[in-house]
Formats: structure tokens, sequence, C-alpha cells
């Protein structure tokens, strides 16, 4: 190892009194250092948000393995400083830098940033000015890295695209290739140049080259002005995942992350279709990992990371076709390791709660459901399809078998929803208390947590309004003192202005960078951290630039309505969507896609 | 139960892994032995845990050449092949330097008797007659002074009994007190005193 360029700054007094300092210094276990390859064409992957969170994020771990597997190509990664960090790099004049060889993020090639919800658009921003880059795509001429963007906020990148050079649409495994051929051969061309070419890649979106129109309409339209270019941008996906490469040496922080573990991918997207779920949508269709790649990936990540844990992921997981083989194999392989499996995203059913239990290691303090709403008419019209009988069987289940405390997820605010909804999530949970005390020996309490429903683009629900934050007050009120009756409760409800920031985003168009750029200005860095988050902030910023956050929120749009991210899509057709929000309020429910025998035509697989 | 392999290890903590908590060393050295490949022992009960033990912890920001854990393993590996095959899962800062068995009547953490600190000043120092003057709190023991070609100097301090658990972060106060204000540019754990090795290490 050579010399550390930041030598300076780790020696330097003031580093000493920055939270978790260990968290700077790179070095982990399994990086990968290209060393005398300091000249070769760079990408820097950024999160935007501490290293905590972004090296918990599987995704990071996919793009690090694929771009670095080039040769003479370097990817390494940065993470946005907690805020006392930014301030020491700031008064020391030091700028964002990479983990790997220090370098700083203004000298690569790249810059990919992955945006994975709406309140992390303001932290691009931090990333930019910390790493000295100007804000918007126009005002960087040559000289600073292509600034790239990618991940699920791609279902609709309006709000965002001024900031951005380009955008990935969808799964960037295949087409790394196709992206690295470009940089390393067109490296110092113009970015003009640069852009066009890349814009021929499949899944490329550069939004400048599909100006926003005049448009009087509050939510703008656009429209592709370079005939050669396609109008609707479609998104990569993958067709084998089974063959599909995963980082088998995954990186090894040495500070504690949230989910310090090693985790494998078992499936991509989610064959069930819920009606308010983005992810339901855009990571279609349902793709799995087998049992013997699954078992083989995790057995070489534990020989290679050290890891006491290895978690299952995906959407569903029980809604893998092998999953109880899958299970019972990975288990019988970790034993003597001892490692433990775990399972996470469970569905609320008894097939569910069997699997789990066959993992011997679960432990029995808490387990996790999503029931989303309170009754089987509400549950019809999200397409979630539960029914009262498999919760209570569920619980009772569970209780039965010894666990002390379950957590139960709730929305409020979902479209139709009536009185008789909110009363229903009290009547479940009480109901579920009483199920908890009879069959339960070691019965603690039954955990509720709400949040406001947000409409997410390129779901059935995309035309959908936000509840009106007075209404969403007075059910979050009712239900409350529903379950104040019983002391078996603890209910949970996160703050739902955030919600109504997000819905604002999740729906914007390209106006609303200015909106962002002022709550930046205003220092709204850090916003998915509620001691960072200000409502009024996001409010004024809104009416500063002449716009309305609520309108933009709570505005149901029409089927006659250009979207703001109706030129890029997810291979699902707007039709297809438009049809299953007509199934809800019809109150139908759409069986789950089985491509051989119950295709339902979303149009992905075609 | 089957028989179990108890070993002391010392490894090195040096810039800039002094940055690191000891609960990131312990993970580290659980992990590090798992890639290893070591026949970890683990605890009874129901969430079983590797037998690992460690040492008083080191303040983060002071580096050390002696940390000590207790490792113990199912099988009876040769020290060497232990050492060779942790070194190989960790940077050369985190190093294993020594290791032996551990004696089978005592606990690791009733043996460590001494840590010897290394406090290091980069200016001058006015009163060269200074270890006269001191008046150092029980089981604190003054060891040596060094001057640095560099016009610093280096002052070295035994912490024993009770005191092995004692901050050197907060024994600067004191050092800071009686040198005008002076504060140390680093700080070391240079030496331990572990018992059953019969002299110092």
């Amino acid at each position: 190892m050579g010399t550390d360029p930041l030598d300076h700054l780790w020696k330097n007094k003031e580093f000493l009194t920055v939270r978790k300092p260990g968290q700077y210094l790179g070095r982990e276990w399994n990086i990968t250092v290209k060393t005398g390859q300091n000249d070769a064409p760079a990408l820097v992957l950024a999160f935007p948000d501490i290293y905590e969170i972004g090296m918990s994020y599987v995704g990071l771990h996919i793009l690090y393995q694929i771009f670095n597997s080039f040769t003479g190509f370097r990817a390494e990664r940065t993470f946005l400083p907690w805020p006392d960090m930014a301030e020491v790099l700031k008064r020391k004049g030091i700028p964002l830098f990479s983990w790997e060889t220090k370098t700083p993020v203004r000298e690569f090639d790249v810059l990919g940033i992955t945006l994975q919800h709406e309140l992390s658009y303001t932290n691009v921003l931090y990333i930019l000015e910390l790493a000295g880059i100007p804000f918007r795509s126009q005002e960087r001429g040559e000289g600073f890295p292509l600034v790239l963007g990618g991940g699920p906020c791609m279902a609709n990148p309006e709000p965002v695209a001024d900031f951005f050079d380009c955008f990935f649409i969808g799964e960037v495994e295949e087409a790394a290739a196709e992206l690295v051929h470009i940089w390393k051969e067109m490296r110092g061309s113009n970015k003009e140049s640069l852009l066009k070419e890349m814009s021929r890649v499949k899944g490329v979106y550069v939004p400048s080259l599909y100006p926003l129109p005049c448009s009087t309409s509050r939510i703008g339209s656009t429209s592709s002005a370079n005939q050669s270019l396609p109008p609707v941008v479609e998104k990569r996906w993958v067709k084998d995942l089974d063959r599909t490469p995963y980082p088998e040496k995954m990186i090894v922080p040495f500070v504690s992350i949230v989910h310090d573990r090693a985790s494998v991918e078992i499936a991509r997207g989610c064959p069930r279709g819920c009606r308010f779920c983005q992810a339901g949508i855009i990571y279609r269709p349902h793709r799995e990992r087998s049992s013997q790649t699954v078992v083989n990936i995790a057995e070489k990540l534990i020989q290679n990371t050290g890891y006491n844990e290895v978690s299952l992921l995906s959407l569903s997981s029980t809604d893998h076709s092998q999953i109880q083989a899958l299970v019972q194999d990975l288990t019988a392989k970790m034993r003597p390791y001892r490692v433990n499996v775990s399972l996470p995203s469970l569905r609320m059913d008894t097939f569910s709660l069997n699997v789990a239990r066959s993992l011997q290691t679960v432990r029995k303090s808490g387990l996790t459901f999503a029931p989303e709403a309170g009754t089987e008419r509400m549950r019809r019209i999200i397409n979630k399809g539960l029914t009262d009988a498999d919760i209570f069987q569920t619980l009772e289940t569970a209780f039965s078998l010894g666990w002390r405390e379950v957590k139960l997820y709730f929305m409020i605010g979902l479209p139709q929803e009536r009185e008789e909804d909110i009363r229903g999530i009290a009547r479940l949970v009480l109901e579920g208390i009483k199920v908890g005390r009879k069959v339960g020996k070691a019965f603690g309490s039954l955990h509720v947590s709400a949040s406001a429903f947000v409409p997410k683009p390129q779901t059935p629900f995309q035309w959908v309004a936000q509840e009106k934050p007075e209404v969403l007050k007075d059910k979050v009120g009712l239900l409350r003192s529903l379950l104040k009756r019983d002391r078996g409760v603890r209910f949970h409800w996160s703050d739902f202005e955030t919600n109504l920031v997000e819905a604002a985003l999740a729906r914007g168009d390209r106006k609303l960078s200015k909106v962002i750029e002022r709550v930046y200005q205003g220092g709204g860095f850090m916003q998915s951290w509620r001691e960072f988050f200000s409502f009024a902030r996001w409010e004024e910023a809104f009416t500063e630039e002449g716009l309305s956050l609520g309108s933009y929120a709570q505005q149901p749009l029409s089927i006659s309505q250009v979207l703001p991210w109706g030129h890029i899509s997810f291979g699902v057709s707007s039709d297809f969507l438009w049809e299953e929000y007509q199934k809800a309020t019809r109150e139908e429910l759409t069986l789950p896609c089985r491509p051989e025998t119950n295709c339902k035509k979303c149009g992905v697989c075609f | 139960m089957e028989e179990n392999y108890r070993y002391w290890l010392i490894h090195q903590k040096l810039f800039p892994f002094h940055f690191l908590s000891q609960l990131d060393l312990n993970r580290f050295w659980e992990r590090a032995a798992r890639r290893g490949g070591l026949p970890l022992a683990f605890s009874q009960g129901f969430n079983p845990r590797p037998l690992f033990s460690f040492g008083p912890a080191t303040p983060v920001g002071v580096e050390s050449r002696v940390e000590v854990f207790e490792l113990t393993l199912t099988q009876n590996w040769l020290e060497e092949e232990i050492k060779e095959k942790l070194n190989r899962e960790g940077p050369a800062e985190l190093a294993i330097q020594r290791i032996s068995r551990a004696p089978s009547n005592r606990k690791l953490s009733r043996a460590i008797r001494g840590l010897r600190y290394s406090f290091w000043f980069s200016s001058s120092l006015a009163d060269s007659s200074l270890e006269e003057g001191l008046s150092l709190p029980a089981g604190i023991e003054w060891e040596k002074k060094e001057f640095l070609a560099s016009s610093g100097f280096v002052l070295s301090f035994w912490f024993k009994g009770e005191k092995v658990f004692s901050s050197p972060i907060k024994f600067v106060e004191y050092l800071s007190s009686i040198l005008n204000g002076l504060l140390p540019e680093k700080i070391i754990k240079e030496e331990v005193f572990l018992e059953t090795e019969g002299s110092k290490s």
C-alpha cells in the first residue's frame, strides 16, 4: 500500500472529533484497487447518503463488481460525509474523494449517482458541491466528469434532469460493456459527441436531447427534438438472472453498517402486482436464481467475507418457486459455518411463516408483516389480496409458536379509502391482540406502523391524487383513538409531511429542479434524516418558484394528459396500468403473473 | 463436550486503523477467523457466539503495538499456522505479532497486569527534570523520557493494576496541566505485561 494522499487529513486533530472516523478510511476487505492503473478511465459510484446506508445497499456492490470486471477501467466508491465531516472537508479545502484511492471525485471520467428515493434529490447537489462540480449540466463545460444517474427513481427522473448529463434506465449488467467501451474509446471527446454516442445505447436517456416543449399545462411533457432518437426510452433488463454475475467478494466494512451481513439476491421483480408498488412494476418480470446458484453464491460469500449471517433478498421471498428446497439446502450448507440465514420480505400467510420456521436460527423476538390495509375490500383495491382469515391464521400460528412481538405495516390515504377501512385497521389489530393473548404463551405486543400513501409514477395509481393533509390528519387521529383502548398496541405513525414531499417530487416535472436547488441552498440536505427535514422549507421553495407543492401531490392526473415521465418506459404498457387502475375502482383482483400459465400481458416480456 | 484449545494473541493497531473502535475490531477478528477457515469454538445456548475475549479497549485515536485477545478453537492448531492464516485476512497495520497457548487456569482479563503508553509531543521540553516533580495517580508509574531528533519528546508510563482499564486520554489532561497546556500528537500503547509470561513482554 503506497502512501495515502489524505494522510494529512487523518493526522489532523479535527478528524478525530468527527462521528465514526473509521468510515472514511476506505481499505475495507475485498475492495478493488487497480494498482498502476491510475490513468485508466474511471467511474466513481456515489451513494447520496452516508456510508453506513450506502454500503448496506446491495445494488452498489453489484455495480462495483461489474464495472471493475473490465480491464483498463476502474470503479471506485464515494459517499456523503456526515455534516460534521463535510465541514472539516470544506474548512480544509479538501474536495470529496473516492474511498479507494482518495482521488477527487472531480477527476473521474464518470460520476454515477444512484437515486433510491425522492428525499435524496438534494443530496445530489450536496455531492456536487463537495466535489466542486457545478450543479447544472448546462453549466458544466468540458473537464468535468460526466454525471450519470440510475436507480428506481428513474421511474421519473424529470425533477433532477437538469443536474444530470444522462441517466440509465433499468438494469445495467448487460449494458455495462457498451458503456465502458464508449467511455474508453471516446475519452477526451467533447461532452456533446459523447452524449450523442451514449444516447444510442438502449436504456440511456440524455435529457438535454429531449428538451421541455413550451407548455402551459402544470405538468409539462417532453418530446424528443432529435428525429433519430426514440420517442420513448425503454429500460434494460437481464433475461437470465441465474447466469447474471453476482458479487461473491462483497466488500466488508470495518465500521458497523445498517445491514451488516452477506446478502444474496434470490429473485428480481415480484409476480404479485400490488397496485401502489413501484418496485413491483419497474423490476418486472419476476426472475429467479436457482436454488443451486444461490447456495453456491452464499457459500463463496461466507468464505470471502467471514460474515455470520446471510440474508436472502427479493421483493417477496416466498414467491420464489423453489423457496422450500432453497432454504433447506442453504441452512444445511451454512450449519458447519455457524452462519444464520435470514429471510426478510415475508408475505403474511402460513406458508411463508412455515418457510421462516424452517430456519432454525430465526429468533422468536420479532416478525414483520405488511397487510397494508384494514379491510378485504381495500386489499382488493390495492391488489394485495390477503384475506382477514390469512392474517388471523398467521398471527395465531406465530404467537402459538412463541413469537412475542409482531410488527404490522399499514398505509393510510389509499385510493377510495373510507372510514370503515381505517376502522378496519384498528379491528384487525385489536382482534390480533386477542388472538395473541389467547394462544401466545409469551405474547408481548403488536407494533403497528403506518405511513401515508404516495402515488408513484409507473404504477396503476400514478394518476391518483394523494390524500389532502387535513384528511390524513383526521384519519390518523381516528386510528390513534381507536388503538388507544388497548395497551398491547404500540402505534407508530411516520410523519406524513415527508410523504407529501415524496409525492410532489415523485410526480414532478423538470420545473422542480429550481425548487430542489432552492431547498438545498436553504440548508435542506439529508432530507431523509428527521433532524434535517423541514417541511416549511419545501413549501416555501415551491411558492418562491411560483409552484404549489400541494397541486403536484394532490391533483389527480387524467388519462388524456401526457405524463412528465411519459417518455420513460419500464416495459409495462400504459394501457395495462390504466386497466389495473380501473380494476381497482371496481375492487377486482388480478392474480399473480405466471408467464407460462397466467400471463397478464403487461408488456414487459415482449 | 468436545475439547477446546485457547490461544492468546497480540496484534498491532497502527495508523490509520487506530480510528476503528473496539467493537469494529471484535467484528474484524471474528470475520477474519471465519475467512481463514479457523475451527472456531462457540458458546452454548440459543444464540451461539464464537468464543473470543478481548483485553481492555484501546480508545479510538490511540495506536497500539500490543492489543490482546483470546481465541478458542475446537482443534489443536499450531500457533504459527493460526498467525499465518489470520494475517492473510487483514491489513498489515492490524497484523498478529505473537501468539501463545493460553494457560489453562487463567482468564485473559485477569492476566493483564500492566500496559505501557507513550505520549508523543512535537515541541521541545522546557523542564528537563520533569520526572522529579511528578505526583502521579496511584497505579501509574513513570517509565522514561526520550528526545526525538525532530525537537520533540516522548514520555512513557506504566498503567498497572486497576489502571489497565483507565483511558490514556484521561491521563492527557494531567500531563497537559504539568506541561503548560501541551498536548500530545499521538499516543501509542507500547507494551503489555501478561502475568503468565513471567516477565514483561
